[in-house]
């Protein structure tokens, strides 16, 4: 899932180079973020308990 | 309908107006640096990144791109119009909220503050946590400003030192992202996810016959 977040978030920054619309430029962004904040959850969740439920 | 309050044109181009841009570019730079400080560290000292400092790096690289996002606007249209200054650094201060949120919980596990040897008295997890900190102030003051920096001209459309330093902050940006793909693929291999305490490089592992590795 790293892999493909690091290769979204190229994308992302080709797309914002290459001078492509607004739009495709932010929704590519926000959905590499979608993906790290998952990533983010799987991760945050599955080290030592904080007492905090994460 | 437009209100009188928004210009139609931008204003001409002052200092404030040239400012937001250098700072834009240094905020892009300066996030590409520290995410290439990690990759040298990587690479130098034969230290594995845990999964977190992996989260951190991506924040960090999309912060930058937030950044960077007024930087091509400015590139584009040789102005940086009050929605875009505000959507690139809105962009950049949920990065580093994530980004400070990923840090705060490695600084805090049991151990991990131990990842990776100390600098100046604090370990990495903190001096991210501080650096990412100190990002979303100083992106907090810059957008309490934007009424006097937004919508100003900036001579970055043609060529010129403006246009080469912003394509400059640019491709630092993606040739930092670009190694960081493949720094971080060796690691994980076909693999969905990190080891939560990494020790080799997995494509490696999966790829050569044993006697290779």
């Amino acid at each position: 899932m790293d892999t493909l977040i690091f290769g979204g978030l190229l994308a992302t920054l080709f797309a914002l180079c290459r001078e492509s619309s607004r739009t495709a430029v932010l929704g590519a962004w926000w959905a590499v973020l979608a993906a790290v904040v998952l990533l983010t959850a799987h991760h945050a969740a599955g080290g030592p308990s904080l007492g905090a439920g994460l | 309908m437009h209100s009188s309050m928004v210009p139609e044109t931008p204003i001409e181009g002052g200092l404030l107006g040239r400012v937001q841009f250098w700072f834009a570019c240094l905020f892009t730079a300066g996030w590409a640096l520290v995410a290439a400080g990690g990759l040298v560290h990587q690479f130098a000292a034969g230290a594995l990144p845990c999964p977190l400092c992996v989260v951190q790096r991506m924040c960090m690289l999309l912060a930058a791109a937030g950044a960077a996002y007024i930087v091509r606007t400015a590139l584009m249209d040789g102005a940086v119009s009050g929605r875009d200054y505000m959507t690139g650094w809105g962009l950049a201060l949920t990065a580093l909220a994530a980004g400070s949120f990923a840090s705060w919980r490695q600084a805090v596990l049991p151990g991990g503050r131990a990842d990776g040897a100390a600098v100046l008295g604090l370990h990495p997890p903190v001096w991210a946590a501080l650096l990412f900190q100190a990002s979303a102030a100083a992106v907090g003051i810059v957008l309490a400003l934007a009424h006097a920096t937004a919508d100003r001209a900036v001579p970055a459309a043609g060529p010129g030192r403006y246009r080469t330093a912003g394509a400059a902050a640019l491709w630092l940006l993606v040739l930092v992202t670009a190694v960081s793909l493949a720094a971080v693929f060796l690691q994980e291999g076909f693999h969905w996810f990190l080891p939560d305490t990494p020790r080799r490089y997995e494509f490696f592992h999966d790829v050569l016959p044993g006697r290779l590795r």
